[in-house]
């Protein structure tokens, strides 16, 4: 009974921190036609110093490395959730979510299609950082050193853990993501990653309603299911995958002899321990068939991208402005056509429908041509994804999935080899 | 005791998540309530205003409107902008609450963390692992595949479909991509910017290094080029005797050469020549609209000929008192021939609109007095269509339907021989006087509009007689020994590039690419950014503009025409 009594004198006072500022007016003088009022010139914020984006690619370097030797050598949850909670805290809430790594992905993309597109070395750096370091320490960027991934790791109360089938079925969308961004980027039609973010709104505590839904989504989805975007649609994590898979130093679950005990693979929220199994009967593989089939994935692929390509060119402004004044100006009734800002501009310009429509014909051909390399990576992706749940590798004791493990620790934890060493090693010290 | 401590601290922590988590859902629930509940995305799209201001407009003033219109502004206001610092302040209190509420719950998992024990035979899975448990796995990655196929497939169906634009463009034109067409003066619809295509940069016409063909005119002229699909259209003269010829694009070999035919005694015209230091005979520039070529000369006659080179018909406008030469190049409207043909002689400066098909004059109007010798443009603004044209010292726009001139502005002196140009809602004139100015005009409105319409002025530091060259918000002018890139948004230059060359032909915009033809005989080819990527000389006079189609240049200089094209390596 006083326990309830507490929780509502806790809430009461909760209440009190935000209630003033709640219920205060918004005041403002009314507006004047009379006098002679002038428009303040509108001020711009001067543009950081070219050190301090050095500063942050110094802290990401540090981060990351810190993380990598929390998880291979120090071997402590404690010491990752530390370095979690300062990532989320400098390049969440204080850097506000940009520029990411995720997000730089467009960047690079769109320097890579456009020579014209300016792409600073500090960028450059963000981008390939992490992923060189995957090459040496596997995912230590998402253990660490990602403010997405430490706000949805810390986020996680009560985990279910997802069928293995489905985990992999919805790990596709991060590669579909990857390629619709490119896509996007390469075609200079505005970046998704970015656009979509789901936790940047919370970060900066500002952004379209849209965003604070599909981000409240995300939030409420991680308090049960181990880190849905980083599993499902981080696009980033997509690059990070294959590149973790060839890492010189992986994590290992037990520091001694695994003994099989089970305990690690339940407490790995993501699905990323694979268990001991026999070798599968060896079974003569008709090699021509996979290259056939991966030809053939390879060809479809292709051809679907080609025309799907053209259906996204729709999401590009040249065409979506196309369409509306071509509407606009087919229709009977003009007024009956609710136009978009853009489309609203065009007209108030005055420029010529003709370039109009020969700008936004131009784009769906460059659609058209890159959507055929989004849909063999596609493709390539459904094609090695069926081949890879088709091997049956001979493991004795239970492993980290390379390519799946976050480096979040967890495993250390529950594992009775390492809580026995960790003991020992604190009693060597006290004596 | 210390068990005690934690157990206390544990039950705290505990109790806050609890609160911390209700107060979250409760405000986070409260904060989707306050924003669906009516508020007006902007103040300017509330209707209640709306309605006031259009009242207002009707009588401005009602002084009991003007305080009933503050009133209803100023609670707007209030509406808005307190309803947004609401949600402001609510989203920091749902995040303050989410940050206690993890908290809390992280401090108390660590307190009351279970340590797990090995069960008893968790061994005995290891024989069994692999060969069952990754069936699930492959027809979970099986079916992935099969419906992400299946969507492409669908976005495939959908995304197969023509645009609206391109359905309709391909009835008129035959074929033939409109815009890979250099139909007239200045390319398509005057725009003096070709589609994207893969120019050739740089050519020798002694090594013949990107020379697809070149072949020596019979007749002389300024007109340029123009190119449709496979023809390719000059005029000229041949001792007096005006012709229309038609070239085959791909080989240069003369498809036919006709001679206007005319009836009249006016014929025998005296024109200034180009040795004289007049336009001559020839300097307006043919158009197409693929089924018939249209001719205009100096001698004021229309001429329509078939793609075969018969003569259709032949539009006189009378004797021509234009002290070097007419020289404005027919225009395409619909279907329409816009001529304008601005005379010295009193009373005789007029702009006609002429039946394609018929020759018949649909509409004439006369112009202020002077001779001039720019090209009418005719514009898209707002969806109303204007021609606009230029003298001394006048911009005139006319609504090409009826010839009625909609508005006119004052800022044009010396010898008008620059064409006007369109882009970013502006119309860009050059007034050639002792020292070249260029202005931006704003379209629209009627009546004079020198005062409200003249967007900038900006002087130049030489002449100029050709037309500005224009892509989105940069416009290039080609000035003796200078050539500027200037923002159509205040006139600033964005850079300038120092020649010592005379330009009559106009820049043209091609695959990124400036193309610049100067008098020297040399052709400038430079970046967008102003740095030049090569200069090839032609080795004699150069006048005309270069016509642009797909990835072929037509240049005509005094005595011949080349096409040049990057060979294939």
């Amino acid at each position: 009974m006083i326990a309830k009594y507490r929780i509502i004198v806790l809430a009461g006072c909760f209440i009190l921190f935000g209630a003033g500022s709640v219920f205060s007016s918004y005041n403002f003088p009314p507006p004047e036609f009379d006098s002679n009022y002038i428009k303040p010139v509108m001020e711009k914020l001067p543009a950081g110093a070219d050190w301090l984006s050095y500063l942050d690619i110094v802290v990401l370097l540090g981060a990351i490395l810190l993380s990598a030797w929390a998880s291979l050598k120090k071997r402590s949850r404690s010491v990752i959730v530390i370095i979690s909670l300062f990532s989320l805290a400098y390049f969440g809430f204080y850097k506000e979510g940009c520029i990411c790594p995720i997000g730089s992905i467009q960047n690079v993309a769109a320097a890579l299609a456009n020579p014209g597109y300016y792409l600073p070395v500090s960028v450059i750096l963000i981008f390939s950082l992490p992923l060189i370091a995957a090459l040496f320490f596997g995912r230590a960027y998402c253990g660490g050193a990602c403010p997405h991934g430490a706000l949805q790791d810390l986020l996680l109360i009560k985990e279910i853990s997802l069928p293995k089938g489905l985990d992999r079925s919805l790990s596709v969308g991060a590669y579909l993501y990857l390629g619709l961004a490119v896509l996007f980027a390469v075609n200079d039609s505005g970046f998704l990653i970015c656009r979509f973010d789901p936790f940047v709104p919370f970060f900066r505590h500002t952004g379209p309603f849209y965003m604070f839904v599909t981000g409240g989504v995300f939030i409420l989805l991680s308090t049960f299911i181990g880190r849905p975007y980083c599993r499902f649609l981080c696009p980033y994590s997509a690059l990070l995958k294959p590149l973790s898979l060839v890492s010189k130093n992986k994590v290992t679950i037990t520091p001694k002899e695994c003994i099989v005990c089970n305990l690690c693979a339940a407490s790995c929220p993501y699905g990323a321990i694979n268990e001991p199994a026999a070798k599968a009967p060896d079974q003569k593989r008709p090699r021509f068939f996979y290259i056939a089939f991966f030809i053939a994935a390879l060809l479809l692929g292709s051809v679907l991208g080609y025309f799907t390509g053209g259906f996204l060119s729709r999401y590009d402004v040249n065409v979506k402005t196309a369409l509306e004044i071509h509407n606009y100006y087919n229709t009977g009734t003009k007024s009956a056509v609710i136009l978009s800002e853009n489309a609203k501009e065009f007209i108030r310009k005055g420029e010529s429908n003709e370039i109009l429509f020969t700008l936004a014909g131009e784009t769906v051909s460059h659609y058209k041509r890159s959507g055929i390399f989004l849909g063999a990576f596609i493709l390539f992706v459904l094609f090695l994804q069926i081949v890879y749940s088709l091997r049956r590798p001979k493991r004795e004791i239970y492993e980290p999935d390379s390519a799946r493990c976050v480096s979040c620790g967890r495993c250390f934890r529950d594992c009775p080899i390492h809580r026995k060493a960790a003991q020992k090693e604190n009693e060597n010290k006290k004596s | 005791m210390k068990t005690k401590n934690l157990n206390t601290l544990s039950l705290v922590l505990k109790q806050t998540a609890v609160a911390a988590a209700a107060l979250f859902f409760l405000s986070a629930g409260g904060l989707v309530y306050i924003y669906s509940s009516g508020t007006v995305a902007n103040i300017k799209d509330s209707p209640a205003l709306e309605r006031l201001k259009q009242k207002l407009e009707k009588e401005p003033a009602n002084e009991a409107l003007i305080k009933s219109f503050r009133e209803v502004d100023l609670q707007e206001r209030a509406l808005y902008f307190g309803k947004s610092e609401l949600l402001e302040t609510g989203a920091k209190i749902c995040l303050v609450f989410l940050m206690l509420f993890l908290i809390s719950q992280r401090g108390y998992s660590l307190l009351n963390g279970r340590i797990p024990k090995v069960k008893k035979g968790s061994e005995s899975n290891y024989h069994f692992g692999g060969s069952f448990k990754s069936l699930p796995v492959y027809a979970s990655a099986s079916l992935t595949g099969i419906l992400v196929v299946m969507i492409l497939f669908l976005l495939s169906v959908m995304g197969s479909a023509r645009f609206p634009w391109q359905a309709e463009k391909s009835a008129p034109v035959k074929g033939a991509e409109l815009n890979k067409q250099w139909n007239g003066f200045r390319g398509l619809n005057g725009r003096e910017s070709a589609a994207a295509g893969n120019y050739a940069s740089i050519w020798n016409i002694k090594s013949n290094k990107n020379i697809a063909w070149k072949t020596s005119l019979p007749v002389k002229g300024y007109s340029s080029p123009i190119v449709y699909e496979d023809k390719l259209f000059i005029t000229g003269s041949e001792n007096k005797k005006l012709k229309v010829l038609c070239y085959a694009a791909a080989t240069g070999n003369l498809n036919w050469s006709s001679p206007v035919l005319v009836t009249s005694k006016q014929e025998e015209a005296e024109v200034m020549t180009e040795e004289e230091g007049g336009a001559g005979y020839c300097a307006p520039t043919p158009v197409t609209d693929g089924e018939y070529v249209y001719a205009y000369f100096a001698t004021n006659k229309l001429v329509c000929f078939n793609l075969a080179g018969k003569q259709q018909w032949l539009r006189d406008f009378g004797k021509p008192e234009n002290i070097y030469g007419l020289s404005a190049s027919p225009v395409l409207f619909e279907d329409k021939i816009i001529i304008q043909a601005d005379q010295g002689e009193e009373g005789l400066s007029r702009i006609y609109a002429v039946n394609k098909k018929t020759g018949k004059i649909e509409w004439e109007t006369k112009r202020p007095d002077g001779a001039s010798w720019g090209t009418p443009l005719v514009i898209d603004y707002r969806g109303r269509k204007e021609i606009i044209t230029t003298t001394k010292p006048w911009v005139i726009a006319y609504a090409p339907a009826s010839g009625k001139e909609l508005w006119k502005a004052e800022c044009l002196s010396g010898e008008v021989s620059t064409s006007a140009s369109f882009s970013d809602g502006k119309i860009y004139v050059m007034s050639p006087d002792s020292q070249t100015s260029t202005i931006a005009l704003l379209p629209g409105g009627t009546g004079d509009v020198t005062r409200t319409n003249i967007a900038w002025k900006m002087q130049e530091d030489s002449q100029a007689i050709n037309a500005p060259a224009v892509l989105d918000t940069k416009i290039v002018i080609a000035l003796k020994d200078n050539i500027v890139m200037r923002a159509s948004t205040d006139g600033k230059i964005v850079w300038q590039y120092k020649t010592e060359d005379e330009f009559w032909a106009s820049p043209v915009i091609a695959g990124k690419k400036l193309y610049l033809s100067s008098r020297g005989g040399k052709v400038y080819v430079l970046t967008l950014e102003g740095k030049l990527v090569n200069t090839m000389d032609m080795g004699e006079e150069i006048s005309a503009s270069p016509a642009f189609q797909t990835d072929k240049i037509f240049l005509r200089t005094n005595k011949n025409l080349y096409c040049l094209k990057e060979e294939k390596k």
